[in-house]
C-alpha cells in the first residue's frame, strides 16, 4: 500500500482565505488541494492520505470539529492544523483534545502558519517512517514458519537455546538451525537487531 | 344615580351643568307679568273708552228715537182725536138731532156717543153742549163703563173758559184747551185727572152756530203711552209751553200750575239754562251733570190730517201755537250702567288675559334666566378653555372671540371684534391662511397646522380649525375659529422623537457590540487573505516570479482591502448617529443592506437567509438608518428563533406592496411567539432571549410608528412567526 504525496489539505468556506492560502503554500512550493466545505472534502478523503489539514472550525453545513471525528472514524491519519476565529479559544481547546495538532488563531502571521505546516509536515514524514519499518518489520516475520515464531517468541522473552529445546522438546541443534533461519529471513545479523525489529514490528499502532 | 335634570332640557346636553335662580325666575316673572298686564291695559283703556262713547252714542240714538217716536206718539193720538171730533161734528144723528130735538133723536145721539165712547176708551167725556151752554147730551166713560148721562144730570158749562172759547169760533174752527187737570166743582178732581177739551162748533146750514161737540181726552192716557217708551235710554218727559211738567220726575213736579199754592217747580225754575235753550229751539240736546237731556216741540196740532187743504175740513185754532216739549233724559247713571256692564265683561277678558301674560312671563322669565346661567356657563367654558375661540362672519370680520384670543394677541377685551382678519393677522399669516379660509367659507371643515407669534412667548406650534356655520337652507354665515397651542405637544413629541433616535442609536451600538465577535471574525477574512497574498507575493519576489500570478494575488490583495472597508462602512453606517435625514428608502435596498450585515453571523450559525424582494417596490418616505435598524431587528429576531427551534435555520426576507402600501416580512422557521405574550411582546424589557435587552421590538416598533407605519406580527400555520411592517408608499 503506497501512501499518497504529502499534500496540505484546506477547508475553508471562505473562498479568499482558500485562495490567499494557496497563494501563501505554493509561495513556499507545498502542495496543496482546496475545499469550500467539510462534506466536499469527506468525499474524496481515503486513508492513504499524508501531510496536514487546515480547517476551518467555523463552517456552515459540518463544522471542523465533526469532520475531525469523522476522519478519526475513518482512521485517516493527518496532521490537523484548526484554524479559529479571535475568541474561539474553547472551542480550539476542543479540538486539540479531540487529536489535533495544533491550532491558530485568525489573524495570523503567515510564518506562525508555515512554522505549523512545516512541523506537521515533519510530524507526518516521521509518521509514515515509523509506519513503513513496522509494516517492513511486520511483513519480515510474516515469512516464518510456525515453528520459527514459536520459537523467535521464546528468543523475544529472553529465554536461552536449552531452555527453548526443553520447552519445545527439540534438540539444542535444532534451536540453533531455527534461530539461523529466522535471522536469515528477517534479514539481521546479531541478536540485538532481531530483538529490536521485534519489538517494533510488535508495538501498537499509534495515529 | 340620576342628578335631578333641569327642566325642558335634554340630559345630555350642556343644560346639565346650568342652574336655574329660582328667586330670579320669580322675580322676572313678576316684573314681566306687570309689564305685559300695563302693556295688554292701553287697548283695553282705549276699547273702553270707544265702547262708552259708542254706549253713549248708542243710547244717545235711542234717546232720539224715543223722542221721536213720543213725538209720533202724540200727534197720532191728537189726529186720531181731531177726526173723531170732526166727524162728530157732521155726522147724521147730530144733525138730526139739530134739526129737530126730539127725545128719540136725542137718544140716537147719545147711543152714537156712548157706542164712540166704549169703542174708544180715551173719552172722559163726550158731549154736545148747546150755544147757551147747556149740556145737551152727554156720555161718561165711567171707569170703562161708559153710560149716557140722564137728563136730570145734565148741567150747565156756560161759564167754563172752553165754552166760551168755542162759541167764539166760527164753523170749521176747533178749540183745543191745554193739557190740565179735570176739574170737579172748581176743585181739582182727586186722584188728578189729567184732560184735554177738544171742542167744535156746530152751525146750521146759515152759519149759526147752534152748539159745540166736547170730547174729554183722557190725557192719562197719552201720558201712559208715552210712558210705554221709558226705557234704558231715559224717561219721558213732556213739558207745556210755559214750561210745567205734563210728566215730570215726581207727581210733586207734575201740574203745578193746577195748584197755585204749591211750590212752582217749572223748568225755568229747576234749570234755567235748559229753559232757555228750549225757548230758542225747537229742538236740541242739552248736558247737564253727566245727564244727557234731548228735547223736541211737538206741536200736536199740526197733524198728517191737518195738511190736506179742502172745504169743511175743519182745523184747530191757534195750532201753530200749541205746542208741548218731550224731553228724555238720559241719566248719568244710566251711562254709568252701561259702561259699569262694558267694564264687567272687559274685566273677565282682562282678567284671562293677563293671567295668560304672568304665564308667559313666567316662561319668557324662565327662558331668560336659563339662557343667561347659559351663557354664564359657555362663556366660562370658553373664556377658560386653552384654545383660541372666535367667530368670523362671512366679510372676514371678527363676530366673536374669548378671553385666550385676546391674550394670544395681546389684545384687550372688544379689541378684536368687527376687526378682519387680515388687520389681525397681519400680510403675510393671512396669505398663507387665506386658502383654508375660502374653503371655510365654501362650507367645508379645515383643520391645519401653523405657526403664530404669541405676543410674549414668539412663535407657537397651532393647530387651527375653521368650522363653517352654514344655515339650514344652505346660507353661509360665517366660521368658528378654534386655535390650539400644541407647542408643548410638538415639544414633547420632539423630546420624545429625539429619545427614540437615540434610544435606536443605543439600541444599535448594542446590536453592534453583541455582534463585535462576529464582525471581527468577517474583517479577519479579507484581513487574513491580504496577509497571506502579500506574504506569498513577499516570498517569490525573492525568487524567481511569475508576472501574471502576482498581479492576480495584487488584485485579490485589493479586492479583499474592498471588502474589508466595505464591512467597515456598513457598520459604520449602521451605529451612525447624525440628524436624521428624511428622504425616499428602497426598502429591497434595506433588505440587501441588512442580509449583508448579518450575513457572517448567519452563515457561521448556518442559518439560511432568504430574500424573496419584489421587483419595482415603490419607495417610503423615511430615515434609512432607522429603517435598516428595524429590518435588522427583526431578522436577528428571526435567527435567534431558528436556532432556539429544532426546524430548518431559515428566516425570510419578503418584501411586497399594493396600492397604499409597502410592506417588510420576516418569516422564521422558529417555535413561533408565545401566544399568551400577545400584544405584550412588544412591550420594553420583554425577552426571551439570555442576555437580551428586549428594546429591539419595542424600538423596532416606536420607529415604524414614528414613520406611521405599523408592526405586528402572526405565528405562521406551519410553525414560526412572521413579523411584518407597513409603510405608506411614497407619492409619486
Amino acid at each position: 500500500m503506497e501512501p499518497d504525496l504529502p499534500t496540505v489539505y484546506i477547508v475553508d468556506d471562505d473562498e479568499a482565505v482558500r485562495e490567499a492560502l494557496g497563494a501563501l503554500l505554493s509561495s513556499v512550493c507545498l502542495r496543496y488541494q482546496s475545499f469550500d466545505s467539510a462534506e466536499s472534502f469527506l468525499a474524496v478523503v481515503h486513508p492513504h492520505m499524508r501531510g496536514c489539514l487546515l480547517l476551518d472550525v467555523r463552517m456552515p453545513g459540518m463544522s471542523g470539529l465533526e469532520l475531525q471525528r469523522n476522519l478519526q472514524e475513518q482512521g485517516v491519519a493527518l496532521q490537523i492544523v484548526i484554524i479559529t476565529g479571535h475568541g474561539d479559544v474553547p472551542m480550539a481547546v476542543r479540538a486539540l483534545k479531540a487529536g489535533a495538532t495544533d491550532f491558530i488563531e485568525k489573524p495570523f502571521n503567515e510564518q506562525d502558519l508555515l512554522d505549523r505546516i512545516q512541523t506537521c509536515m515533519k510530524n507526518d514524514h516521521q509518521l509514515w517512517s515509523t509506519r513503513q519499518a513496522l509494516e517492513d518489520a511486520a511483513a519480515r516475520f510474516g515469512a516464518l514458519t510456525p515453528r520459527e515464531r514459536a520459537v523467535m517468541e521464546l528468543i523475544a522473552t529472553g529465554n536461552h537455546t536449552k531452555k527453548i529445546a526443553a520447552q519445545l522438546d527439540i534438540q539444542d541443534r535444532t534451536v540453533d538451525v531455527h534461530r539461523f533461519n529466522i535471522m536469515r529471513k528477517v534479514g539481521v545479523r546479531t541478536l540485538a537487531e532481531l530483538l529490536h525489529l521485534w519489538s517494533v514490528a510488535h508495538q501498537p499502532v499509534q495515529n | 344615580v340620576k342628578p335631578p335634570g333641569p327642566w325642558l332640557a335634554q340630559a345630555h346636553t350642556i343644560h346639565r351643568a346650568v342652574q336655574v335662580n329660582i328667586r330670579q325666575v320669580i322675580l322676572l316673572t313678576v316684573l314681566l307679568g306687570l309689564a305685559f298686564s300695563a302693556l295688554l291695559a292701553i287697548p283695553f283703556v282705549f276699547y273702553q273708552r270707544a265702547e262708552a262713547d259708542n254706549n253713549l252714542s248708542l243710547l244717545q240714538a235711542e234717546q232720539e228715537r224715543v223722542t221721536k217716536l213720543a213725538a209720533g206718539a202724540i200727534r197720532q193720538e191728537m189726529d186720531a182725536v181731531l177726526s173723531d171730533l170732526r166727524y162728530l161734528s157732521q155726522h147724521n144723528e147730530l144733525r138730526n138731532y139739530l134739526a129737530h130735538d126730539s127725545r128719540s133723536n136725542r137718544l140716537d145721539l147719545a147711543r152714537e156717543y156712548l157706542a164712540l165712547a166704549t169703542q174708544k176708551h180715551i173719552y172722559d167725556q163726550i158731549r154736545f153742549i148747546g150755544r147757551d151752554g147747556r149740556e145737551r147730551v152727554r156720555v161718561d166713560f165711567n171707569e170703562g163703563r161708559p153710560a149716557i148721562i140722564a137728563e136730570q144730570d145734565l148741567r150747565d158749562q156756560s161759564g167754563r173758559y172752553y165754552v166760551g172759547e168755542t162759541l167764539r169760533l166760527s164753523p170749521g174752527q176747533i178749540y183745543v184747551s191745554p193739557l190740565d187737570l179735570h176739574l170737579e166743582q172748581g176743585a181739582v178732581e182727586q186722584p188728578p185727572k189729567p184732560a184735554i177739551r177738544f171742542a167744535a162748533p156746530v152751525a146750521d146750514d146759515q152759519g149759526v152756530i147752534l152748539g159745540m161737540v166736547v170730547l174729554n181726552y183722557q190725557g192719562q192716557r197719552l201720558r201712559d203711552k208715552l210712558g210705554e217708551l221709558d226705557g234704558h235710554a231715559g224717561r219721558i218727559r213732556l213739558l207745556n209751553a210755559q214750561g210745567h211738567w205734563l210728566i215730570g220726575a215726581t207727581p210733586e213736579d207734575e201740574w203745578v200750575f193746577m195748584y197755585p199754592d204749591r211750590p212752582q217747580r217749572s223748568l225755568a225754575v229747576l234749570s234755567p239754562p235748559l229753559w232757555k235753550q228750549m225757548e230758542s229751539k225747537k229742538s236740541g240736546i242739552h248736558q247737564t251733570n253727566g245727564s244727557w237731556i234731548r228735547f223736541e216741540r211737538v206741536y200736536p196740532l199740526l197733524g198728517e190730517n191737518a195738511t190736506p187743504a179742502g172745504a169743511g175740513f175743519a182745523r184747530p185754532i191757534d195750532a201753530d201755537r200749541y205746542y208741548w216739549t218731550v224731553a228724555v233724559e238720559l241719566s248719568q247713571s244710566a251711562i254709568q250702567a252701561a259702561n259699569q256692564a262694558l267694564l264687567k265683561r272687559l274685566w273677565t277678558v282682562y282678567g284671562a288675559l293677563v293671567l295668560f301674560a304672568f304665564l308667559v312671563a313666567g316662561a319668557l322669565a324662565f327662558a331668560i334666566s336659563r339662557n343667561k346661567a347659559l351663557a354664564q356657563v359657555m362663556e366660562k367654558v370658553v373664556d377658560n378653555v386653552p384654545v383660541l375661540v372666535a367667530y368670523v362672519d362671512t366679510e372676514q370680520r371678527y363676530r366673536f372671540n374669548n378671553m385666550a384670543y385676546e391674550r394670544f394677541f395681546g389684545l384687550k377685551p372688544r379689541q378684536i371684534y368687527g376687526r378682519t382678519m387680515l388687520e389681525l393677522l397681519g400680510d403675510d399669516d393671512y396669505r398663507k391662511a387665506r386658502p383654508y379660509i375660502e374653503q371655510a367659507l365654501a362650507g367645508e371643515a379645515v383643520s391645519f397646522e401653523r405657526k403664530l407669534r404669541h405676543v410674549g412667548e414668539g412663535m407657537r406650534d397651532v393647530t387651527i380649525s375653521y368650522l363653517p356655520d352654514t344655515l339650514p337652507n344652505g346660507e353661509m354665515r360665517g366660521f368658528y375659529v378654534m386655535v390650539n397651542d400644541v407647542s408643548p405637544i410638538k415639544a414633547s413629541q420632539r423630546r420624545e422623537r429625539q429619545q427614540m433616535l437615540e434610544l435606536a442609536h443605543v439600541s444599535r451600538l448594542a446590536s453592534m457590540g453583541e455582534m463585535a465577535t462576529e464582525i471581527a471574525h468577517e474583517i479577519n477574512q479579507p484581513l487574513a487573505a491580504i496577509a497571506m497574498y502579500s506574504a506569498a507575493g513577499l516570498r517569490t519576489l525573492k525568487g524567481e516570479f511569475d508576472r501574471g500570478k502576482m498581479e492576480t494575488w495584487l488584485d485579490a490583495i485589493n479586492t479583499q482591502a474592498k471588502r474589508a472597508s466595505e464591512i467597515v462602512k456598513r457598520v459604520r453606517r449602521f451605529v451612525q448617529k447624525g440628524e436624521p435625514q428624511l428622504g425616499p428608502v428602497d426598502l429591497n435596498l434595506i433588505a440587501r443592506e441588512t442580509a449583508a450585515l448579518v450575513d457572517h453571523d448567519a452563515r457561521s450559525q448556518d442559518v439560511e437567509i432568504v430574500l424573496e424582494l419584489a421587483e419595482g417596490l415603490p419607495a417610503v418616505q423615511g430615515e434609512r438608518v432607522l429603517l435598516e435598524q428595524v429590518v435588522f431587528n427583526l431578522v436577528r429576531n428571526a435567527m435567534d428563533a431558528v436556532l432556539a427551534g429544532s426546524g430548518e435555520h431559515r428566516v425570510t426576507l419578503r418584501t411586497s406592496s399594493d396600492a397604499q402600501l409597502v410592506y417588510v416580512e420576516v418569516s422564521d422557521s422558529g417555535p413561533g411567539v408565545d401566544p399568551a405574550l400577545g400584544e405584550h411582546i412588544f412591550d420594553s424589557f420583554v425577552t426571551n432571549k439570555q442576555g437580551g435587552l428586549g428594546m429591539g421590538l419595542a424600538i423596532s416598533r416606536s420607529i415604524v410608528e414614528a414613520h406611521g407605519g405599523t408592526l405586528r406580527y402572526a405565528n405562521n400555520p406551519g410553525g414560526g412567526a412572521t413579523f411584518t411592517f407597513s409603510l405608506a408608499r411614497e407619492a409619486c
